[in-house]
């Protein structure tokens, strides 16, 4: 199923964030794990996921570092979350939580009128 | 396994990042996952093409990504300082700008928004630069506040003084901040292998040169000091390139401190902007200048008429306006033959030679007298084939014992070669001028005449130094070939050729045709201009035609000499 962009837009970030609260991930890991976790739902478009990292990082969410390569592996920019990351994380989704309580409301409440 | 090469890809992603070690570890690392896509594209089984060709598409668009990308990694202080470089370069040169007095105003105006952007873009740097943007802040206000108000229109003179010097210590330390800051935040970025910028020291010298002309002028209550006229143009000059010198040293660490710089499209917006207001500011100024100089060519050719008892009723009230006016100005009244004439739909043409000190932080160093005279002169009718010019009167004060002052003071007297001229020659054909010779406590300075010459002969074996004539029709026409000093300051220059100019304008000799004519346009006198001296007065224009330029053969225009013949002074 393919969620529209507006609504998958804004919560991006706070996928991210909540993956990499479980784990160390590098870039392409992301992907796939939320991905899989979604069930395919969201199939997070590949190009979006960098600069939000690096926005990421750049506000102190996340911390990176590389990976030593081995003889078939390249070496790879793994993401971890910070403190700062953790607190803010929880913050989204509270936020997130009361967000998507008030919309199923309406829409419970719209499903009532209308019957 | 073989990649494929992504490696175009990846620079197109990549070009809108310009710190060259941070383009490289993003391609790194969008170069792990596009291969890690390939791979797993492979497994599934897809052929190598279309492998690649999936794991691009999957990447997306390399235009969107790129900018994406570049709006998170694009700031950094040293590229915004690098930017910024070119608008303070600009903003600097303008408001330094030195040139003859209309441009350099209104340059110096262009350089201070320009200098504010520039400012506004460098602030968050270091708090000392937050620093000389606040008192940048409170030097504009008190410039144009000056504008508005000073210049003995509004302010009284005294508290126009302390508002000047205040305003060139503001100003002072504003550049002084402003080159410390800059001093500060290249500093950690020097290496070896580059020269180092004194920026501390430009900082160092605009506060200390601000602070010595402000209690200069305190001090000296406004008169300056006299220095040697070479001093300060050449000063000035060592320290103007000295500075560009610097911010130039400046950049070229911060170029090398992170990568290669280049500008992005976000700033060569602002860059086009900047150079599109200067160059619309500077055409603009030029056009004028242009416009006005292409009128040098017309000539006037005066004749006076003699004073009725109205016009002299007339030309008194006018006297009395200018009174009102808060001037320190003094009447001459008690000269011979200062007779006005009507100033029937006079207009008020000029107040006097620009002399302001606009700009530098100077004020104080004697070059900005400036000698202020009221001219009324009337379009008339045509007089015997020429145009009729009527002086109605000029008032002119007199002051002090040099030609430095303080021009906001009142009014000065330049103390050479000027004179009061007798203006109805009809029976006083001896035309001798007399200098103005009475200060404002009384005393008489030497009258001791610039020149003088009889216009009865016509044989003149002596006439006015810079004046040479031609026959016409059997008459001599005199004309002006030389205008004075040259001299670095213009102003200076300008009065003295004022003074030689508005004289000449006013023999008549026997009421014939033969006159001394010179040549006056809409707002410039030229009086055998050099390239130094495109004089820019607001003179109604009061000739209309008979334009003739053979007043002015180029030929004949002598070398400018600094004439410092004497003062005429007791």
């Amino acid at each position: 199923m393919n969620i529209s962009k507006e609504l998958s837009k804004g919560s991006t970030a706070l996928m991210v964030l909540s993956v990499l609260s479980k784990e160390d991930l590098y870039g392409y890991q992301i992907i796939r794990t939320v991905a899989n976790l979604s069930e395919d739902v969201f199939q997070m478009n590949e190009g979006t996921l960098y600069p939000i990292l690096h926005s990421l990082e750049k506000n102190g969410f996340l911390e990176s570092y590389w990976s030593e390569p081995t003889e078939t592996v390249r070496r790879r920019k793994y993401y971890k979350i910070t403190q700062k990351g953790l607190k803010e994380l929880a913050s989204q989704k509270k936020e997130w939580k009361e967000y998507s309580t008030a919309v199923s409301r309406v829409l419970g409440g719209a499903a009532h009128a209308t019957t | 396994m073989l990649q494929p090469d992504f490696s175009d890809y990846l620079e197109n992603i990549c070009r809108g990042i310009k710190s060259r070690p941070k383009r490289e570890e993003i391609m790194e690392e969008l170069l792990c996952h596009l291969e890690a896509s390939y791979e797993r594209n492979l497994a599934v089984g897809m052929s190598e093409d279309e492998a690649k060709k999936d794991a691009i598409g999957k990447m997306g668009d390399s235009e969107t990504l790129s900018y994406r990308l570049a709006a998170v990694h694009s700031y950094s202080p040293l590229k915004e300082m690098s930017s910024a470089f070119i608008t303070l370069m600009i903003a600097f040169v303008s408001m330094k700008f030195l040139l003859t007095s209309t441009v350099k105003e209104i340059l110096f105006l262009c350089g201070i928004p320009i200098m504010l952007s520039a400012l506004i873009r460098m602030r968050k740097m270091n708090a000392t630069i937050e620093k000389s943007f606040h008192f940048f802040n409170f030097f504009v206000i008190s410039r144009f506040s000056l504008y508005c108000l000073g210049l003995g229109r509004i302010l009284p003179f005294e508290i126009e003084g302390a508002v000047i010097a205040a305003e060139s210590i503001l100003q002072g330390l504003f550049w002084f901040f402003l080159f410390t800051g800059l001093h500060r935040f290249c500093e950690p970025y020097i290496t070896e292998e580059r020269k180092k910028p004194h920026l501390y020291l430009c900082g160092v010298y605009h506060l200390l040169m601000s602070f010595f002309s402000g209690f200069i002028l305190i001090l000296s209550e406004g008169e300056g000091v006299t220095v040697p006229s070479f001093v300060m143009p050449v000063f000035i000059a060592f320290m103007f390139f000295f500075v560009i010198v610097q911010l130039v040293r400046m950049r070229k660490i911060l170029w090398d401190a992170d990568g290669e710089y280049g500008i992005l499209p976000a700033d060569k917006k602002h860059f086009r902007i900047y150079a599109g207001v200067l160059v619309a500011c500077a055409v603009t100024v030029l056009g004028f200048n242009y416009l006005s100089s292409t009128r040098e060519s017309v000539k006037t050719e005066l004749v006076i008429h003699d004073v009725t008892a109205d016009e002299q009723k007339q030309a008194d009230e006018i006297r009395q306006k200018m009174l009102e006016w808060d001037v320190d100005a003094q009447i001459v009244e008690d000269l011979p033959d200062s007779e006005v004439l009507n100033y029937k739909d006079a207009e008020f043409v000029t107040w006097g030679a620009d002399g302001g000190s606009m700009g530098g932080s100077t004020p104080a160093f004697g070059a900005d007298s400036t000698v202020w005279y009221y001219w009324f002169f009337i379009p008339d009718k045509e007089y015997e084939g020429n145009y009729d010019v009527r002086l109605l009167c000029y008032i002119e004060s007199n002051y002090a014992d040099s030609v430095k002052g303080f021009y906001r003071k009142g009014f000065y007297y330049m103390p050479w070669g000027n004179g009061i001229f007798p203006l109805n020659l009809e029976d006083k054909l001896n035309g001798s001028f007399i200098s103005i010779v009475t200060d404002e406590n009384g005393k008489k300075y030497n009258a001791e005449p610039f020149f003088t010459y009889n216009l009865a002969d016509e044989n003149i074996t002596t006439y006015p130094k810079g004046f040479e004539y031609r026959e016409e029709k059997g008459q001599r026409v005199y004309y002006a070939t030389q205008i004075g000093v040259t001299n670095f300051y213009d102003r200076v220059s300008l009065c003295a050729a004022t003074i030689r100019q508005c004289w000449f304008v006013l023999f008549n000799y026997k009421n014939t045709a033969d006159y001394i004519g010179t040549v006056m346009h809409g707002s410039t006198i030229t009086v055998g201009s050099t390239k130094y001296h495109p004089y820019k007065y607001r003179l109604h224009e009061i000739i209309t035609g008979n334009f003739d330029d053979n007043a002015f053969n180029t030929d004949e225009r002598k070398s400018f000499e600094y004439d410092d013949g004497g003062y005429p002074m007791s």
